[in-house]
């Protein structure tokens, strides 16, 4: 007899079947059984009809077609995380493409999960014994194709701050910093900027370079730009272009002198401008002179093909100017008034500090009539702005999404959910559709579809995917800051700040569930304890003490109209 | 002879007690305890900073901390500038929730309990709790003292600050300043959506402006004085039908009906110099700290001005040593070349505290303590002494752990 079990594979239903020894294989839609009866456990397909199957202790990987793309020889194999997994072979860990390519042979102690810029660091220890700070081991980065693209000493390459952001060392005052954004990354001892490949595409080399070839007649090939008296400053990269401003080592970011912009990608200049205080003349590769003849210019980087600089003179007063990947000027807007462009629009100002919108063509598709805005319109076209003293949504057309009613809004960057603030009370609207309202003292995203609520001293989850909110018993001390681990099995590791804002570690599942209690101080405790309360029922804190430390911590940046009656639950006592 | 003995052993008994040089400890005597609250104006410049500098502010140390969780009450511009924090304190019943600190009250079942008092008044622990099970709470001397010497030793000092701009018309407006200093220090800001590393290049030629506005930065602060009132009417109506050392569900509703009963009555107030403070030992990188000196140098000169010029007020500090006479007290509180000390000897008697008069001290020269926020950092003169010392002009004889109190110029 064979016992079938439903499983979701993309793009349809599929079937587990379950042989009477107990071996699983695997049925399509149509009834056929793809997988013999010969593994330990199948898991789910992945787009690209790949799944992960165990035989005894080892996993391995097979495709629709019953095919083992990967033997079962591995200890472990990762989830996928686009395109690629990490897998374990004798405490050794590499990675595996989503067919079933090895990319990277099982050479590492520890490979850490993919950033959103698709890097993973690694180390390796010469010593088992070694710990990760120790000088011996060796860390590096990866891409996602599984090439090693740096390596360096554990004082260059150390702990993530979170997903988003670079690498912080651990010995801070010594150690080198390795910023990663944007598609490169930076090492700062080396001064050097890489792409993923592990090519260095900015250095000091290349940097006099590009000084030379843009100023080579006033300037001496073999002077440095520290004998000329110039020092200078960079941005991070954006849109694969690197801004090089330099000015007199004196007013470094004031009295700036000259500014370049320099493809990465295609390692040419796009566009420079200089004033030579000596011979005060200007020299450009732009052949408009329309830049009013000033060194005091504020540039910004570029985003999604357009970079802004503000310039201000005693008879233009202060201008933006919108320019081109090829230094063309296409716009310019008055009294230092516009964002830069982020998801194809850009916020404008006019001189009267009304508020409106341009699209990437440049046209004014909200006109100047908004007081107040966030200076960026989210992912999805959405923009909160303020009108008559209250705040709304509108999209990029112009049409309300969330009514001007509220006193604050929380824009998120890549959803339609708005939380909102009338009378120090925060609701939520889902798009056009209010899903909660103002009821709640606070209101804060969480893991992917849930947020945190607080009511009073409760604090719980709300879940997006069933608009339902979290069962008391479940409710929890709150979260302030979600500093969120992955530590398998889908349990995060949290931290909320305590007194004197000491973090105090706890654990959580996906459902919000407190598996760990937020007491540890140490965040080892706290993974120790994680396996000691794994199976253990959640605990619900009652200290009266911690519960005001709590509270005050909640309120005591809270500000209070002084014709106001601060509500019961606001106070500790 | 026995005349002669007696006298001998009384001088020996002198000599054990008084004759030796000992610790004292800090916390061997009361001090008052303060709640102090902001008025913030939004629409002033570096509001959203001077807010978040007092949070961060210092507990004066020679108070107790009576804090609460509400801290910041807003100031905009449609409320007429006479109106004072009293109708915000009276509004919302702060005073009772003073009281409801000093017994640890717990909202949810009106549980209490002595232990604040036990501890912030050094009484002996069984004492008290025999008082209150006992009921024998009219005419107690220790819940009296306890009443005296600590509850009706709470304040609320609601400190109005105001920066004085050097540029009426500025250019940047108060949040946009916020942002600025916020990206400057790396701390998020309250925008969502904004690349902070972008913006902060972008925002290059305006470093310098902003340095240049944070050097002499200036405020004036109004600092309002209230004190809770905590008589024997308030005492007896309290612990009769309000306190409970068990879950109650009548004495907690007793005590959210009875709020309005519990009261802050004016002491005083006080208007800063407003004068200039140094950037010296201001960290370039966070120029943001300039703020916090000045407003925390601002606060405290009035909080040692009310102390000078209101009586219950007064600060007392313990005396550290007697040869030389040397107490932890110094310019923050006020101290000048022609403040005067009166030394004070405490005495318990019927589980009643008493003050006396011994002696009068006034500081040395040049032996002034400049204990003001940020002195160590700005290098000042006396700032590594930690004590001030002082001379003895009148009285008898004095001892290490006796108090010392400020009788004015």
């Amino acid at each position: 007899m064979m016992l079938s079990l439903i499983v979701c594979v993309s793009g349809g239903f599929a079937e587990v079947v379950v042989s009477k020894n107990g071996l699983c294989g695997y049925k399509d839609q149509q009834g056929n059984l793809i997988i013999p009866c010969r593994y330990d456990y199948i898991g789910i397909f992945s787009e690209q009809g790949v799944a992960v199957v165990k035989k005894g202790h080892q996993f391995g990987l097979v495709n629709n077609k019953g095919e083992e793309v990967l033997r079962p020889n591995y200890d472990a194999i990762g989830p996928f995380k686009n395109g690629v997994a990490i897998l374990t072979l004798k405490d050794k860990q590499g990675i595996v493409s989503e067919t079933g390519q090895l990319l990277h042979k099982p050479e590492y102690e520890f490979i850490y999960p993919f950033n959103s810029s698709g890097i993973a660091k690694a180390f390796v220890k010469k010593k088992s014994k070694d710990k990760i700070d120790s000088p011996s081991v060796i860390w590096a980065l990866l891409n996602r194709n599984g090439k090693e693209i740096y390596r360096g000493k554990a004082e260059d390459i150390c702990l993530f701050k979170h997903e988003e952001s670079g690498y912080y060392p651990m010995h801070e005052k010594k150690a080198d910093t390795i910023d990663v954004t944007s598609g490169y990354f930076y090492s700062k001892k080396e001064n050097t900027y890489y792409d993923l490949e592990g090519k260095q595409v900015l250095n000091d080399k290349i940097r006099t370079t590009i000084y030379k070839s843009a100023f080579g007649k006033n300037a001496n090939p073999k002077q440095s730009l520290e004998s000329m008296g110039l020092s200078d400053v960079e941005f991070t990269p954006s849109d694969n272009v690197q801004c090089l401003l330099y000015s007199k080592k004196k007013d470094k970011l004031n009295g700036l002198r000259c500014v370049i912009y320099y493809d990465l990608k295609s390692e040419q200049i796009i566009w420079f401008k200089s004033y030579d205080v000596i011979k005060k003349r200007l020299y450009s590769l732009a052949p408009e002179q329309w830049f009013p003849v000033s060194f005091k210019y504020t540039p910004h980087n570029y985003h999604e093909g357009f970079a802004v600089i503000s310039v201000s003179d005693s008879v233009s007063g202060v201008q933006d100017i919108v320019i081109n990947r090829h230094g063309e000027k296409v716009a310019s807007y008055a009294y230092h008034g516009c964002g830069d462009f982020k998801n194809g629009f850009m916020v404008v100002r006019d001189e009267n500090y009304n508020y409106g919108l341009v699209n990437r063509a440049l046209e004014l598709v909200i006109p100047y009539s908004y007081q107040g805005g966030m200076v960026n319109v989210n992912k999805l076209g959405y923009w909160a702005v303020q009108k008559g003293g209250l705040w709304g949504v509108v999209n990029t057309s112009g049409q309300t999404i969330v009514p001007f009613d509220f006193d604050e809004i929380r824009q998120m960057e890549n959803k339609d959910v708005f939380f909102v603030m009338k009378d120090y009370k925060w609701g939520a609207y889902e798009q056009r559709k209010k899903i909660l309202d103002c009821i709640f003292d606070d209101l804060f995203s969480f893991i992917d579809e849930t947020f945190v609520y607080q009511y009073g001293d409760e604090f719980g989850l709300y879940c997006m995917l069933n608009y339902e909110l979290s069962p008391s018993h479940d409710a929890y001390e709150g979260c302030y800051e979600a500093d969120a681990k992955l530590h398998g099995n889908q349990m995060r590791r949290f931290y909320i700040l305590g007194k004197e804002n000491v973090k105090l570690y706890g654990y959580l599942d996906g459902y919000g569930n407190k598996v760990v209690p937020f007491m540890f101080t140490d965040v080892k405790q706290a993974a120790a304890a994680y396996f000691y309360y794994r199976d253990k029922p959640t605990q619900k804190f009652d200290d009266l003490e911690k519960f005001r430390a709590r509270l005050r911590f909640s309120r005591r940046s809270r500000i209070y109209n002084l014709d106001s009656i601060v509500p019961e639950t606001d106070w500790d006592y | 002879m026995k005349r002669t003995f007696i006298i001998f052993i009384y001088l020996v008994l002198a000599t054990i007690t008084y004759g030796q040089e000992r610790t004292i400890k800090e916390e061997d005597y009361c001090r008052n305890s303060i709640y102090s609250i902001l008025i913030n104006h939004s629409e002033q410049h570096y509001g959203p900073n001077i807010a978040d500098v007092f949070l961060d502010m210092p507990l004066p140390d020679k108070f107790n901390d009576h804090d609460l969780s509400v801290k910041i009450i807003q100031l905009d511009r449609r409320t007429p500038k006479k109106e004072k924090g009293e109708d915000f304190l009276r509004r919302n019943n702060v005073a009772s929730h003073l009281v409801a600190r000093w017994f640890n009250r717990d909202p949810k079942t009106g549980v209490c309990n002595m232990d604040l008092i036990r501890k912030r008044g050094l009484y002996n622990a069984s004492e008290l709790d025999k008082i209150i099970a006992q009921q024998t709470i009219r005419k107690n001397a220790i819940l009296e003292d306890a009443g005296e010497e600590l509850i009706h030793n709470t304040f609320v000092i609601v400190n109005d600050i105001r920066y004085v701009d050097k540029e009426k018309a500025g250019q940047i407006t108060g949040m946009v300043f916020y942002y600025l200093i916020a990206t400057l220090g790396a701390v998020a800001s309250g925008y969502s959506g904004t690349d902070m590393t972008n913006d902060f290049a972008a925002l290059g030629s305006s470093v310098q402006d902003i340095m240049n506005s944070l050097k002499g930065f200036k405020v004036k602060v109004n600092t309002h004085l209230y004190r809770l009132v905590w008589n024997e009417e308030v005492a007896y109506k309290f612990y009769t039908e309000m306190y409970t050392p068990v879950p109650d569900t009548k004495k907690k509703d007793a005590f959210i009906r009875n709020r309005h009963l519990f009261k802050l009555e004016y002491v005083g107030s006080q208007m800063s110099s407003g004068s200039e403070v140094s950037f010296l030992g201001v960290n370039f990188d966070t120029p943001d700290q300039m703020i916090k000196k000045a407003c925390t140098r601002a606060i405290d000169e009035n909080i040692a001005n009310l102390a000078r010029n209101f009586e219950p007020f007064k600060i007392k500090v313990q005396l550290s040593n007697t040869s030389p006479i040397q107490a932890p007290i110094g310019m923050k509180e006020g101290i000048t070349e022609n403040t005067k000390f009166e030394v004070l000897e405490k005495s318990v008697v019927d589980n009643k505290t008493t003050y006396r008069r011994v002696a009068v001290i006034k500081p040395e020269k040049g032996m002034i303590w400049d204990n003001r926020f940020m002195a160590v950092e700005e290098g000042a003169v006396g700032s590594t002494l930690n004590y001030t010392t002082f001379t003895q002009i009148s009285g008898g004889q004095i001892y290490p752990g006796m108090l010392i109190r400020e009788i004015g110029k």
